[in-house]
């Protein structure tokens, strides 16, 4: 099942700090809940395990982490990352791209994510698997916000928030277009 | 219900046509029956099955190492360690082969993959879950219309001659004639129609219990089949290689919670826990979970080029009809072996004309084998939708009152028997009678009057009319085999001496009430009271051989064959009868329950006194005892129909559909017990609504079935369903001893064109033409959107 999630946010931070940030994976990887590094393979190439609760089933993926395309001349950087379940559910691929702008105060970012997700997890959660992923990806701007500005991210922070995944599935069931309002409110 | 069938006998004899309580109630509302999971064997180990996360990959490697390390796991079976025996492919039901477990490849999600065996079903899960499986995805055939692309990539090349991914290419009728009428016609329709992927959703999900007893060489499985018989020669000629024989093979199906055809196939399951009892020597359960359930098996998928011809008048002249037919990665459709496409053929329906011409292609793709006969009568749900879609389309097109469209186009009752363009022959019918009524009993002229105000004043109401014929009761054997095996089926009857009975059927219940029916039509036949007649079905030990329960066929074939021993039975009481009396045959009358001697009514013997003589005091030479089989071969299949009429209001702002009413005029012939057949039409009319408003199986591009639980498979409840109106005509089968035609899946062909029909007409001042079922709120609210 393939699902796209299209974001852009601003960070009141120059625009070379949060470049020189997006460069090291073990700090972007900390702002994403449920996802660590285990080790560098190759320049680029990392090792980790990503764990996610959709609705009534969790998986956990063994994935490959894959700095595919860094460009600096237009500040975008794509990430993948590919994973199969530990325990034969099926497996999930992501794609994120990031673009930088400077703005007056600060760094506007600019983001893409496709996330492909196969086997149980798709047949079970077809329908959270926006709804997390939303979750998942506004709980990691908020992380990464948090860390630019020099605070320090709490455990909980990196936990799945599951009061906010019950949010905003059910802002999703009785809401087709949360996605729409979620980016303009943070549009602001 | 009303009950217009005239009883021969009294309410205590309980024979045809009395609504009597159904006699297995009892267990069922107590919590006593006793289904396959009921059934544990000392020493039983529980199976749970691997299955692929993936549509469709390669298999790099499969390693059981982590799984039997698990205290409790005794074995992990693989498609490698089944082709060791040459037990890794089966065949199915139509002569295609179909993996019970890969040894390479992947062709749908949720394939069995290996099965796990342990001690109990907690510790084989979590075994499973520890299989550690490489798959390579490859990218999955989804879509059928890409099935045949040049570059699509070749999904069986384990077929001998296989070059594409058609699996046959079928048709019936003339085709150069049709398109001769099509062209020349004043009026032509066409309609792209799609009858989507659907699941039977029985209660009760599939399961076996598998035991081999070494010692005595038996094999007993306890099985969710609708065919016990079948499944016993289908496993003795899969697994004969391996020194399994008919005699040794007893196949079990206890009470059976809803099949629906969905427990016909055999499951890849089954061969694994048949070949692990006979590798470990222990009864080995498997019972399938929801999920699993949900996502193997379907029902339709047809995607119909419909065209009608018809004067402007309205006369129909042709029809034609070009189907896809997307039948999985096998072609295991429960059909029988002729007829590919089931009972497709029928149609050209309910009308009068002599050109039509049908072609089907079947191919495969990467999703799950099955095409069940779902409570369709094989396929007529498919071929009731087209050509009843059609008339309604061709009645807008023309401006014709739907209904007097019908009823100009009508066979006429005269006209039968009734050959019809594609080769069926109509039994019998009355179905200007059947739509006369089905229109009282809705008040049509006020509904279309009630109808035009509420369109003055901008509402959406609909009315729609679906004049069905069905065609069940498989089949004379000259046409009709599975797996050669002709289609007939039987009944063994026992009079004890005191003149209580046992019968015993070649069908199988799995709610239908047979052990009430049967019992009535014994009753009708002989005056024994019904509850004293005890009926056994689904033990192969005991049971004469049939060909099983699905189609609607078991009134049709199980029923004519009581009806028939019965009289046989009669028969020879009747010998004894005389004997007793002291008079001869012929002066003899039979008159229910009883032989009477004619014109001196007060001598009689009654059946009780001529069962007890059968034993105790016989003519000499005669053999003792009161006992008769009879296998019937039907000589032509029965004809049911129906006139339902839905009225349906829509709200504009939402897409929300209210069903208003809903009348379901059934003919099926004579009426065995006038409450079940009302019971089996309200739950066939709820299962017709599940696919006309809610019910479609939905993949993503890489063949991951998206809706695998009930929260995303909508099934509907008592609270969706709307008020039935149920009513009847009589039209005997003059071809069946009870002139019964069966009746249990004509409301599932006949619900969803009426509800389709009933919505497209309510949102047709809009200028919508058709739409796809299931019509969901939003697919409604889309429909407006587009031509507001």
């Amino acid at each position: 099942m393939k699902t796209l999630i299209k974001k852009d946010f601003d960070v009141d931070q120059e625009v070379k700090k949060v470049w020189a940030f997006l460069l090291q994976p073990e700090l972007v990887v900390d702002c994403v809940p449920g996802v660590s590094i285990d080790e560098k393979i190759a320049e680029g190439r990392y090792k980790g395990f990503v764990g996610m609760k959709f609705g009534p089933i969790q998986a956990n993926y063994d994935a490959e982490i894959i700095y595919d395309d860094i460009n600096e001349d237009n500040q975008t950087i794509k990430l993948m990352g590919k994973g199969v379940d530990t325990k034969g559910m099926g497996s999930a691929e992501m794609q994120l791209t990031l673009r930088l702008e400077p703005t007056d105060d600060g760094c506007h970012v600019d983001s893409d994510m496709e996330i492909i997700i196969n086997g149980k997890i798709a047949q079970f959660g077809s329908r959270l698997i926006q709804n997390v992923s939303n979750q998942l990806f506004e709980q990691f701007v908020a992380n990464f916000t948090k860390i630019l500005k020099g605070y320090e991210i709490s455990e909980k922070d990196k936990n799945v928030s599951a009061g906010g995944v019950l949010k905003t599935v059910f802002k999703g069931m009785f809401n087709n277009s949360n996605q729409e309002k979620g980016k303009a409110s943070e549009k602001k | 219900m009303e009950n217009i069938f005239k009883c021969k006998t009294s309410p205590e004899v309980g024979g045809m046509g009395h609504s009597v309580k159904r006699k297995e109630d009892a267990r069922f509302l107590h919590g006593k029956g006793k289904y396959v999971d009921d059934v544990k064997l000392p020493g039983m180990l529980s199976m749970v099955m691997v299955r692929s996360p993936y549509a469709y990959a390669k298999i790099i490697n499969i390693n059981k190492e982590d799984a039997l390390a698990i205290p409790g796991v005794l074995a992990v079976i693989t498609g490698e360690d089944l082709a060791q025996y040459n037990l890794h492919w089966m065949p199915t039901l139509l002569s295609d082969t179909q993996m019970v477990l890969p040894t390479d490849t992947v062709m749908h999600q949720s394939q069995e993959v290996a099965a796990v065996i342990a001690s109990d079903r907690y510790i084989a899960a979590d075994g499973a879950a520890a299989v550690k499986i490489d798959y390579e995805p490859m990218k999955a055939i989804v879509d059928p219309w890409k099935a045949l692309d040049e570059d699509a990539p070749l999904l069986r090349p384990d077929k001998e001659g296989q070059k594409d991914n058609q699996i046959y290419h079928w048709e019936r009728g003339d085709r150069a004639k049709t398109e001769e009428a099509i062209k020349k016609a004043d009026i032509v329709v066409k309609e792209r129609i799609y009858l989507p992927r659907i699941h039977v959703a029985s209660i009760e999900t599939c399961g076996c219990v598998s035991s081999y007893d070494k010692d005595t060489g038996k094999l007993t499985v306890y099985l969710t089949t609708q065919a016990p018989h079948a499944i016993r020669t289908v496993v003795a000629l899969v697994a004969g290689h391996v020194g399994l024989s008919e005699e040794k093979i007893r196949i079990i199906s206890p009470d059976i919670g809803g099949g629906f055809g969905g427990k016909v196939p055999v499951f890849p399951a089954y061969v694994v826990a048949i070949a692990a009892t006979f590798l470990i020597g222990k009864p080995v359960k498997w019972i399938e979970d929801r999920s699993e359930n949900l996502v193997n098996g379907f029902a339709r998928d047809y995607h119909m080029d419909c065209e009608l011809a018809a004067t402007k008048e309205g006369k129909i002249q042709a029809f034609k009809v070009k189907t896809l037919a997307d039948h999985g990665y096998t072609d295991a459709s429960a059909n029988p072996s002729k007829f590919p496409t089931g009972m497709f053929s029928i149609c050209t329906g309910s009308y009068d004309y002599d050109t039509a011409f049908a072609e089907l292609d079947a191919v495969y793709t990467n999703k799950a084998p099955g095409g069940v006969a779902y409570r369709c009568s094989f396929r007529v749900t498919e071929a009731v939708h087209a050509i009843e879609r059609m008339v309604d389309k061709l009645a807008h097109k023309i401006g014709k009152d739907p209904a007097q469209l019908r009823m100009e186009n009508f066979i006429k009752k005269e006209q039968f028997p009734y050959k019809s363009p594609l080769g069926w022959s109509y039994d019998s019918g009355n179905y200007h009678a059947t739509l006369n009524k089905a229109l009282e009993m809705v008040g049509y002229d006020k509904i279309l009057k009630e109808q035009a105000e509420k369109r003055k004043a901008g509402k959406l109401m609909g009315v729609g009319i679906c004049t069905f014929t069905e065609v069940v009761g498989a089949g004379p054997s000259k046409d009709f085999d599975i797996l050669g095996i002709a289609m007939f089926d039987s009944a063994e009857i026992r009079i004890h001496p005191t003149g209580k009975a046992l019968a015993r059927f070649g069908t199988k219940s799995q709610g239908q009430g047979h052990e009430t029916t049967y019992a009535q039509i014994l009753a009708e036949e002989l005056g024994i009271p019904y509850n004293q007649i005890e009926i056994e079905e689904g033990d192969t030990d005991t049971a004469p051989y049939g060909l099983g329960t699905y189609a609607s066929r078991s009134t049709p074939t199980a029923g004519a064959a009581a009806a028939i021993a019965a009289r046989k039975l009669r028969d020879k009481g009747k010998k004894i009868a005389a004997y007793l009396l002291e008079v001869s045959e012929e002066d003899l009358e039979w008159e229910p329950g009883k032989y009477v001697v004619k014109g001196a009514p007060e001598k009689s013997k009654t059946i009780q006194e001529v069962a007890f003589a059968s034993y105790t005091n016989f003519p000499e030479g005669m053999e003792p005892g009161m006992e008769a089989t009879h296998y019937y071969d039907p000589p032509n299949l029965t004809f049911p129909n129906g006139a339902y009429i839905c009225v349906v209001e829509i709200e504009k702002e939402t897409g929300a559909i209210d069903v208003k009413r809903f009348i379901a005029v059934d003919d099926c012939g004579n009426i065995i017990n006038p409450m079940i057949v009302e019971g089996q039409v309200h739950g066939g009319l709820t299962q017709g609504i599940a696919p006309a408003m809610y019910e479609a199986i939905q993949y993503d591009d890489e063949g991951n079935v998206l809706n695998g639980t009930f929260m995303d498979y909508l099934v509907p409840t008592a609270v969706e369903s709307p008020h039935w109106e149920t009513g009847h005509t009589i039209t005997p089968s003059p071809h069946h001893p009870l002139g019964a035609k069966g009746v249990a899946e004509s409301p599932t062909v006949g619900a969803p064109p009426a509800i389709a029909n009933a919505i497209i007409d309510a949102l047709s001042p809009l200028g919508v033409e058709h739409l796809d079922i299931p019509i969901t709120p939003d697919k409604v609210w889309e429909a407006i959107q587009k031509h507001s």
